[in-house]
C-alpha cells in the first residue's frame, strides 16, 4: 500500500492481489483457491501473504479442478472468491466455470496465459486461450472475459471483474499473459469503494435455505427441473443477464482517427503496446492508420466493430495465436478485409514489424 | 376440550418431525423402492436434531449420483455439485464462513473414484468438514458399471464376466489420508449410524463415514437375494476395533463396524504473518533524496548476464531509483531468463519514458550493462548498442574482444566488478558494484536516488553490504 501520490512498483500478477482488496474493502472476505502453475504462481505467493494477513482464507488446492470448486462454493457464501491458473489449468477449470454460471456463483477466474497447446512454453507468453474463454464449457453460458495491458490496468480490470460477477452472479475471466504478469510498471493503488455484495437471498448460510444445482433448475427455487421448458427458461435466462447489458459491459478503446482510417489494427493485452508504438510511428509518416484495443473481449464490441464498416478498408488482427479474435471480427465486417497478423506464441510483435506489415497493405491499396 | 385445542393438537400429529428439514416440493424423491438412501437421509436429519444444530447453519454438499440426490430433498442450504467435486466444492463454503457446519454426502464412484484426489487432499487440509460416503460398490445411476469399490469377481455391466480390479478399502485410505474421524456402518443399522454421525460432526477434524448400503442393480446381476440381509447377519457393530477390522469391509467375509479413529485436531503451528523488515532498513541508513524533473524523453536499459548475477534485482534497482529520481517518469521493467534459475542467460529491460511506455522490451539500448558475454555469446558474439550508446562492462567476466568491432562513438567503460566484490565482499554484489560504477561515469541517475532503492531492492539483512559495494564501484579508480 502507498501513499497518494506515491507510486508501487509491482508486477502485473502482483496487481491482481491488490485489485482483489481494494474491490472487498475492509469488511468483505476474500476466498483465494489455486493451485500453482507458471506464469501465474506469483499471484497465489502474493496471496498467501496479504489475504491471510486481511482476514480472508488463501489455499492450496490439490488441482485446479478443486480450485475452481472451491471459489464457486466460496462464491456462494457473498465472499470475493477468485483463482488464477495459467492454460492448462484454465481447460481443467472449463467444467468447474459453466458450474458456477449453472448455479450464479459469482467467482474471478485469472488467467495468465502462455504459449500453448498443452504444456508448450511455461515461461513464455501466449494469447491463445481466447476462443476457449468464451466457448470452453458444454452448453452456453454467460460470459465476460477482460482483457488488461498494463500493470494499473490490471489492478483496475481485477477490481472491475469483482464488481460485474457480483452484479451478474456470473464467473467472469480476467485473460494477463505472461508479459503482462511479469512485466513491472510503478502504478498508484487508488481508493475505490468497496464493491456491493449480492442480495442475502443469494447466499448461504443467511437462513433462506437455498438449494444450487448443477441440473437444469426452475429460476424461482433452484429446483431441478428436467425438461425442455424449464431448459429453454433457464439457460435464456442465464445468457440474457449478459446479453441485455452487453452495452454496458463492453468497453474497448479507439487510439489514432479511426473514422478516416485506411488501416484499422484491432488488438487486445500486451500486443497492443507494439501496436500503439507502431501506429505512432504510422502516423508521424502520415498514414491514416488507428488502432482498436479490446478491453473486453467478451461481450465483443461488435456494435462498435459494424459501424466501423460503414467505409471500406482493411482491418488487421493482430494477435498472439493463429487468428482466434480474427473470427470474431470477420463475423461484423462485411465492406472491409479482415487479415490477420499473427505469431504463434513466446513473444509479441515489435513495432517495426507492425509498421511493415501496416506500409504493406497500404501499398497493396494504391 | 374444545375446538381450538383440537384443531392444534390435530396439526402437531400432522406435522412429521422432520419436516422442517425436508424440501417437500421435492417429493417423492427419486430412489428405487428397495434403496435404503432414503434411510440415510433420515439418520442425517435425526442427528442433526439431536445435536440441536441451527439448520440455517448446516450445509449439505454432494456431488453427482444415487446419493448425491440427497442434497436436493433436504431443506437446507445445499449445493449439488458436479462429479467428484463435492468436497472441493464444501472446502470453499467452509473457508468462507467457518461458523456453518458443512457436510458431503455422496457416493463411493463420486468420492472415493472421480473425486478421489479431493477425498485424499481433504485428510491432509485438516478443515472440519465431515463426508459421508455411501458405498454401494459401483455406478448405480447410470446402470451399475464397475467402481473403486467392486468387489473383486462381481459382475456390473462394464464387467460382465465378474470384475477383475481389487477394490480398494474406503476405511484404510481415509485413515492413511489424515482424517480425524473415521468410521464404517451399513444402512441397516440406523442407530449405529445416528450415533457415527453426532460423533463425526461433533469432531473438529475431517470426518469419514463409509456407509455401505444396498442397490438391487447390484443384488440382481450377482444372483444376492438381498445385501441387506447380508449386512444384517455378518455386520458386527464393535466397541473396539483393531487393525485387522479395516479390511473386514467386505461383505462377503464379513463386516466390522464402529469407530475406527476419533482424535482430535492436530496441533498447528500459529500463523506468524510475514512483517516486513524494509522500513526499520530504511530508517536505520536515512538516505534521503531529492525528485526532480529528469529530462529523460526516452532511454533504453539493458542489463545482462548470467543467472544468478543478480541482473533482474539489478534492473529493479535501476527502476526504483528513477521512480525515486522523477516519480512522473513513465517506466518498465520486463526480464528474461532461460529454465534454469542459475547459469542460464539472463537479461532484464529498463524504459524510462517521458511518454507512457508502449513496447515494453529494449530494442537498442542506449545504455547497457554487461554483467557477463553470455547474452552476447547466445546472439552469435553480437553486442547491440545505439551509436551513441555507453556500455559499462564487468571486464572480469567480459571476453573484451566482443566489444572491438563497435562504432567509435560508443563509450566503453571497464571495470571489475565480479573480481572486487569476490576479494571484498560476496559475489551476489557484483551488480552493485557495477552500478556505482555506472553512477560514476554516466549522469543519468542521482546517486542518493539509487542508494535509496538499493535498500529497497537488497535482500532484508544485506542493506549494509550492498550499499558498501556500490560506495567501492563508485570510487573506483583504474589503477
Amino acid at each position: 500500500m502507498s501513499d497518494d501520490n506515491q507510486r508501487t512498483l509491482l508486477t502485473g500478477n502482483d496487481a491482481v492481489v491488490e485489485g482483489l482488496c481494494c474491490a472487498a474493502g475492509n469488511k468483505r472476505r476474500i476466498v483465494y483457491a489455486g493451485y500453482p502453475i507458471t506464469p501465474a504462481s506469483e499471484i497465489a505467493t502474493r496471496a498467501s501473504v496479504i489475504i491471510p494477513r486481511r482476514g480472508g482464507a488463501f489455499i492450496q488446492m490439490e488441482d485446479e479442478i478443486g480450485s475452481i470448486q472451491a471459489a464457486a462454493g466460496a462464491g456462494l457464501t457473498g465472499a470475493i472468491a477468485v483463482t488464477a491458473t495459467s492454460g492448462p489449468g484454465f481447460s481443467l477449470m472449463s467444467e468447474g466455470l459453466g458450474f458456477a454460471a449453472m448455479i450464479e456463483s459469482p467467482v474471478v477466474c485469472i488467467n495468465v496465459q502462455r504459449g500453448g497447446p498443452s504444456t508448450g512454453m511455461p515461461t513464455w507468453m501466449g494469447q491463445g486461450d481466447m476462443m476457449q474463454a468464451r466457448w470452453g464449457t458444454h452448453g452456453d453460458r454467460p460470459v465476460i472475459v477482460l482483457v488488461p495491458n498494463s500493470v494499473q490496468e490490471t489492478l483496475l480490470l481485477t477490481y472491475e471483474a469483482c464488481k460485474l460477477s457480483q452484479k451478474y452472479l456470473i464467473p467472469v475471466a480476467l485473460m494477463l499473459d505472461e508479459i503482462i504478469g511479469h512485466m513491472e510498471e510503478p502504478i498508484t493503488i487508488p481508493e475505490l469503494p468497496p464493491i456491493p455484495s449480492a442480495p442475502d437471498v443469494e447466499i448461504i448460510g443467511k437462513g433462506h435455505r437455498l438449494h444450487r444445482t448443477g441440473l437444469t433448475h426452475d429460476l424461482e427455487m433452484h429446483l431441478p427441473r428436467i425438461n425442455p421448458d424449464a431448459q429453454e427458461k433457464l439457460v435464456r435466462y442465464l445468457l440474457d443477464k449478459i446479453k441485455k447489458d452487453a452495452k454496458k459491459i463492453v468497453r474497448y478503446e479507439s487510439f489514432g482517427a479511426v473514422e478516416d482510417a485506411e488501416v484499422i489494427i484491432i488488438c487486445y493485452g500486451s500486443e497492443s503496446r507494439s501496436v500503439r508504438a507502431a501506429v505512432k510511428q504510422a502516423r508521424k509518416k502520415k498514414l491514416k492508420v488507428a488502432m482498436v484495443r479490446l478491453i473486453t473481449a467478451w461481450p465483443f464490441p461488435k456494435d462498435f466493430i459494424r459501424k466501423l464498416d460503414k467505409k471500406k478498408r482493411v482491418y488487421l488482427v493482430a494477435e498472439i495465436n493463429a487468428g482466434q479474435m480474427r473470427i470474431e471480427v470477420e463475423r461484423y465486417i462485411k465492406n472491409g478485409t479482415v487479415q490477420g497478423l499473427n505469431l504463434m506464441g513466446g513473444r509479441i510483435h515489435t513495432p517495426g514489424e507492425i509498421l511493415e506489415a501496416i506500409e504493406e497493405r497500404m501499398s497493396d491499396d494504391n | 376440550m374444545t375446538t381450538d385445542q383440537s384443531e392444534e393438537s390435530n396439526m402437531e400429529i400432522n406435522q412429521h418431525p422432520y419436516a422442517d428439514l425436508l424440501r417437500k416440493e421435492m417429493m417423492p424423491n427419486i430412489w428405487c423402492s428397495s434403496c435404503r438412501i432414503g434411510r440415510i437421509k433420515n439418520t442425517f436429519i435425526e442427528a442433526i436434531q439431536q445435536l440441536g444444530y441451527d439448520p440455517d447453519k448446516c450445509v449439505v454438499v454432494s456431488g453427482i449420483g444415487c446419493s448425491s440426490r440427497i442434497a436436493g430433498y433436504l431443506n437446507l442450504d445445499s449445493i449439488h455439485a458436479t462429479h467428484g467435486r463435492a468436497i472441493p466444492t464444501a472446502l470453499g463454503v467452509k473457508l468462507a464462513n467457518p461458523e456453518l457446519k458443512v457436510c458431503v454426502m455422496g457416493g463411493d464412484g463420486d468420492i472415493l473414484g472421480i473425486g478421489g484426489n479431493h477425498f485424499l487432499a481433504l485428510g491432509r487440509h485438516g478443515h472440519d468438514i465431515n463426508v459421508f460416503c455411501m458405498n454401494n460398490f459401483g455406478y448405480s445411476m447410470t446402470g451399475f458399471q464397475h467402481g473403486p469399490t467392486t468387489p473383486l469377481g462381481a459382475r456390473t455391466i462394464t464387467t460382465s464376466s465378474g470384475s477383475p480390479y481389487v477394490p480398494i478399502n474406503p476405511v484404510a485410505v481415509a485413515l492413511a489420508a489424515g482424517y480425524t474421524f473415521v468410521a464404517r456402518s451399513t444402512s441397516s443399522h440406523p442407530y449405529h449410524l445416528i450415533d457415527c454421525m453426532i460423533s463425526a460432526m461433533k469432531n473438529r477434524g475431517p470426518s469419514f463415514i463409509e456407509i455401505l448400503i444396498p442397490c438391487m442393480l447390484y443384488e440382481r446381476r450377482n444372483k444376492i437375494k438381498s445385501l441387506e440381509a447380508i449386512f444384517l447377519e455378518k455386520a458386527k457393530i464393535k466397541e473396539t476395533l483393531s487393525e485387522e477390522d479395516i479390511n473386514q469391509g467386505d461383505f462377503m467375509k464379513g463386516i466390522s463396524l464402529g469407530i475406527f479413529r476419533d482424535a482430535p485436531v492436530r496441533e498447528r503451528p500459529r500463523l506468524s504473518l510475514v512483517k516486513s523488515t524494509k522500513k526499520t532498513a530504511a530508517k536505520k541508513f536515512r538516505i534521503s533524496f531529492k525528485s526532480r524533473a529528469s529530462g529523460i524523453k526516452y532511454m533504453q536499459i539493458r542489463m545482462e548476464g548470467t543467472g544468478g548475477q543478480g541482473i533482474v534485482q539489478g534492473g529493479k534497482t535501476l527502476i526504483l531509483a528513477a521512480m525515486n529520481m522523477d516519480p512522473k517518469l513513465n517506466s518498465t521493467l520486463t526480464k528474461r531468463y532461460g529454465p534454469e534459475m542459475k547459469g542460464g542467460s539472463c537479461l532484464t529491460d529498463v524504459l524510462l519514458s517521458s511518454q507512457p511506455v508502449d513496447y515494453p522490451f529494449v530494442e537498442v539500448p542506449d545504455l547497457l550493462m554487461m554483467m557477463s558475454d553470455i547474452v552476447a555469446k547466445e546472439r552469435g558474439g553480437k553486442v547491440i548498442i545505439s551509436d551513441k550508446g555507453t556500455i559499462v562492462v564487468d571486464e572480469s567476466m567480459v571476453d573484451l574482444r566482443l566489444l572491438r568491432n563497435l562504432p567509435k562513438t560508443v563509450k566503453v567503460f571497464k571495470i571489475p566488478a565480479t573480481q572486487i566484490a569476490r576479494e571484498n565482499f560476496r559475489v551476489v554484489v557484483a551488480n552493485n558494484v557495477l552500478m556505482g560504477f555506472v553512477c560514476k561515469v554516466t549522469s543519468i541517475i542521482d546517486k542518493n536516488c539509487l542508494k535509496a532503492a538499493i535498500l529497497k531492492a537488497a535482500p532484508p539483512g544485506t542493506e549494509e553490504m550492498n550499499l558498501a559495494a556500490f560506495e567501492r564501484g563508485y570510487k573506483f579508480r583504474k589503477s
